[in-house]
C-alpha cells in the first residue's frame, strides 16, 4: 500500500511539471465549453417544459465535463507506452510488486495531476469569467447543497478509479501494439459518447436510457455531475456507487487477467 | 548459487519479405521462423564470484540475464538461483536480485535523483535505518552527493549510470546483474563504474554478473569470463585458461626509419620463415608469429642481422583477440 502510495505521489509530481499543456488544453476547452454552452442553450430556447435536465443543470453539466476531462480514459498513458516501445518495462518486472498496480498507480497519479492543472482555473473560469463577460446566466451553478456536494465528491472519487480502471485496459492493450493509438481511436469514441462529454445522457432519447444506465461510462461523468445539480438526489448516491464499483471490479479482473497473458507475450527486446 | 541446467529459449519471428503485394499477403497468411537464442546453455556460480559474460551481440547474453532474472521463461531446462525458480515465485525472488540494464534508466527522468530513490525504498519496503545505511554507502562510493537533488535529465551518461548503479542497490541484493553497464561511457566514468563493481564484490560480497562489449571492463574485473557464441557456452574460466587454450601467437613489431626501408624488409620478408606480414604502415612494420614453431630468438637474430631498424616490440595478443578467434573458430563465424 506504501509502494502504492508512494508510485500515485511521484507520478502526480512527475506529471505536474506539464503546466504549460495544461494552460493550452485549458483554453481549448474553455472554448469547447462555451460552442457547447451554446448550443445547448439554443436547444432550450425552443424547450417546451418537458427537457429531461434544467437548463442550469445541464449548462452545469457541460462546465465540469470540461473541468474533469483529463479524468476521462480516453488517451493511455504515454510513461508507460514509452516504457513499453524502449524496453524500460523490464524493471517493472523486476520488482516485488503486482506490475498491474505498479502501472495503475502511475496512470492514477498523471490522471489527477492533469485534472488538477486543469480544473481549478476552468472553475473559476466558469464562475467569475462568465461573469465578467457579461453571461451570467451561462455560469457553473454551484452545488445543489452540501449533502448533494458530498455525494458529488465521493462519486467524483469513484469515477476517478473507474477511468483509471479503464485507461488500464488501454495501457495493457499496448503490450501487444506498443502503440496505443488505434485502441484509443476505437475506445474514445465510444467512451465520449456515452459517458455524457458529447451531450448530457438525460438528453439521449428514451429507449437508450437502460442500455446507458448499464453501461460503465455514465459512472465517469454523467452520474457525478447530476448529483452535483441534484439532478439525482443524494439519497440514490448508493446505486450509483454501486454501479461504479461493480464495473470497478470488472475493469480490475480483466484487466489483471489481461496483463498477465501480456507478461507472457511479452519479450523485451535487445540489450 | 546459481545452477543453469541446459536451458533452451527460442522466439518466435514473423517472417517479412520485401514488396508491397508480400506485406498484404502476409495480412492472410504468415510465415514464421524461430531463433534459437539460447541452446542448451549450462553453467554455474559460486556466492562471491565477479563473472564476465561475454559474446558477440545477438548471442543470447541479454536472454540469460531476463531467465536469471525471471522475466523471461525458458522453453526447456532448468535454473535454481538462491533455491529459487526465477520466473516461479518472482515476487519473492526480485527482493534478492539488482538488474542494470545498460542504455535503460530507472530512474524518473523529470524527478530529482533522491525521489526515484525513495520510491525503489517504499517499493522494496526497506526499513528506514537500513535505506539510510545504504544510500550513504552508495552515494559515498559512487560521489552522488551533488547531483542527488538534480532531475535525471539533466545528468550526463556517466552521472546516470552512477545513479542507476546505485538504485540496483539501494536494497542490498545479494546477486547483481549488470547488463553492459559501461556502453557509451567515457573513460572516467567507465574507470567509476569498474571501481564500483569491484568495491561491491570484494566488500560487501555481491555476487556479479556483468555482460559486456568492453574487454577493458573484462580484464580489469572479471576473474571468470563465459563466452557465449549462437547460444552455445563456448568458453567458460578464467583470462589465463583463455590464454593458452587458445593457440598463442606473438606480434614482432619492427619501426624503420623510413617507408622505403619498411617496403625493402618486407620484400625479403619470406626470408623469414613462419613470420606472417601483418601490416605495414609508414616505417611501420607488424607481423604474426608461433613462438612454437619460431623462437622468438631465432626471428630477432635472423632479423638483426641482415637489417637496421630503430626500434622492436613483442606483444601478446590482446584479450579483444583471443575472444575474435574463439568466436570464429569455435563458432564458425
Amino acid at each position: 500500500m506504501i509502494c502504492f502510495i508512494s508510485v500515485v505521489l511521484r507520478s502526480f509530481k512527475n506529471s505536474l511539471q506539464y503546466r504549460g499543456a495544461a494552460i493550452a488544453g485549458m483554453f481549448t476547452q474553455v472554448f469547447w465549453g462555451l460552442i457547447m454552452i451554446m448550443v445547448l442553450d439554443a436547444f432550450f430556447m425552443n424547450e417546451t417544459g418537458t427537457a429531461p435536465i434544467s437548463r442550469v443543470q445541464s449548462i452545469t453539466y457541460i462546465w465540469l465535463g470540461q473541468a474533469f476531462l483529463s479524468l476521462l480514459p480516453w488517451s493511455y498513458d504515454r510513461s508507460i507506452q514509452a516504457m513499453l516501445y524502449d524496453g524500460r518495462i523490464a524493471y517493472d518486472f523486476i520488482r516485488p510488486c503486482s506490475v498491474y498496480w505498479l502501472w495503475f498507480a502511475r496512470t492514477l497519479g498523471w490522471r489527477t495531476a492533469a485534472v488538477t492543472l486543469r480544473s481549478v482555473p476552468l472553475v473559476l473560469f466558469a464562475v467569475f469569467g462568465m461573469r465578467l463577460l457579461g453571461m451570467p446566466e451561462l455560469a457553473i451553478a454551484p452545488p445543489a447543497n452540501a449533502v448533494q456536494f458530498l455525494a458529488f465528491t465521493l462519486s467524483m472519487f469513484s469515477a476517478a478509479v473507474l477511468g483509471t480502471a479503464i485507461t488500464m485496459m488501454i495501457n495493457v492493450s499496448m503490450v501487444w501494439t506498443v502503440s496505443g493509438v488505434g485502441t484509443v481511436a476505437l475506445v474514445s469514441a465510444v467512451v465520449t459518447l456515452f459517458s455524457g462529454m458529447v451531450i448530457p445522457l438525460p438528453l439521449f432519447p428514451e429507449w437508450t436510457q437502460t442500455l446507458i444506465t448499464l453501461l460503465p461510462f455514465r459512472g465517469l461523468v454523467d452520474a457525478p455531475f447530476r448529483l452535483y445539480s441534484a439532478h439525482i438526489p443524494a439519497k440514490y448516491l448508493t446505486y450509483t456507487l454501486l454501479h461504479q464499483w461493480i464495473w470497478i471490479a470488472v475493469f480490475l479482473l480483466w484487466g489483471k487477467a489481461f496483463l498477465r497473458k501480456g507478461a507472457k507475450a511479452l519479450v523485451v527486446q535487445g540489450g | 548459487m546459481i545452477e543453469v541446467h541446459d536451458i533452451t529459449k527460442t522466439y518466435t519471428v514473423a517472417k517479412k519479405t520485401e514488396g508491397a503485394f508480400s506485406s498484404i499477403a502476409s495480412l492472410f497468411r504468415r510465415t514464421y521462423h524461430h531463433v534459437t537464442a539460447l541452446d542448451r546453455v549450462s553453467f554455474s556460480i559460486k556466492e562471491g564470484e565477479l563473472i564476465g559474460y561475454i559474446g558477440p551481440n545477438g548471442a543470447g547474453k541479454s536472454t540469460t540475464v531476463k531467465i536469471l532474472s525471471g522475466i523471461l521463461v525458458p522453453d526447456s531446462g532448468t535454473c535454481t538461483v538462491d533455491g529459487f525458480v526465477p520466473w516461479k515465485d518472482r515476487k519473492a525472488y526480485v527482493r534478492h536480485i539488482g538488474v542494470v540494464f545498460g542504455q535503460k534508466t530507472q530512474l524518473w527522468w523529470d524527478l530529482p535523483v533522491s525521489d526515484s530513490f525513495a520510491l525503489l525504498r517504499d517499493i522494496y519496503a526497506i526499513e528506514p535505518g537500513a535505506y539510510k545505511r545504504s544510500l550513504e554507502a552508495v552515494t559515498e562510493l559512487l560521489s552522488l552527493g551533488a547531483f542527488l537533488d538534480t532531475p535525471v535529465r539533466h545528468l550526463s551518461l556517466g552521472q546516470r549510470m552512477r545513479c542507476d548503479l546505485a538504485a540496483s542497490l539501494l536494497h542490498s541484493p545479494r546477486l547483481l546483474f549488470l547488463d553492459e553497464p559501461t556502453i557509451g561511457l567515457d573513460a572516467v566514468a567507465k574507470f567509476a563504474v569498474r571501481d564500483f563493481v569491484r568495491q561491491i564484490n570484494e566488500t560487501m560480497k555481491v555476487t556479479v554478473i556483468l555482460t559486456t562489449h568492453d574487454m577493458d571492463d573484462i580484464e580489469a574485473l572479471a576473474g571468470r569470463i563465459l563466452i557465449l557464441g549462437d547460444g552455445r557456452v563456448a568458453f567458460d574460466g578464467s583470462i589465463s585458461t583463455l590464454r593458452t587454450s587458445v593457440p598463442a601467437h606473438r606480434y614482432l613489431v619492427l619501426d624503420f626509419p623510413s617507408k622505403a626501408e619498411a617496403d625493402h624488409f618486407t620484400g625479403t620478408m619470406k626470408n623469414l620463415h613462419g613470420a606472417d606480414l601483418v601490416d605495414s604502415e609508414g616505417g611501420r612494420v607488424r607481423m604474426a608469429f608461433d613462438p612454437q614453431l619460431l623462437p622468438p630468438q631465432v626471428l630477432v637474430k635472423d632479423i638483426t642481422e641482415n637489417h637496421a631498424f630503430s626500434d622492436i616490440s613483442i606483444e601478446h595478443p590482446p584479450v579483444e583477440e583471443l575472444i575474435a578467434r574463439i568466436y570464429r573458430e569455435r563458432l564458425g563465424q
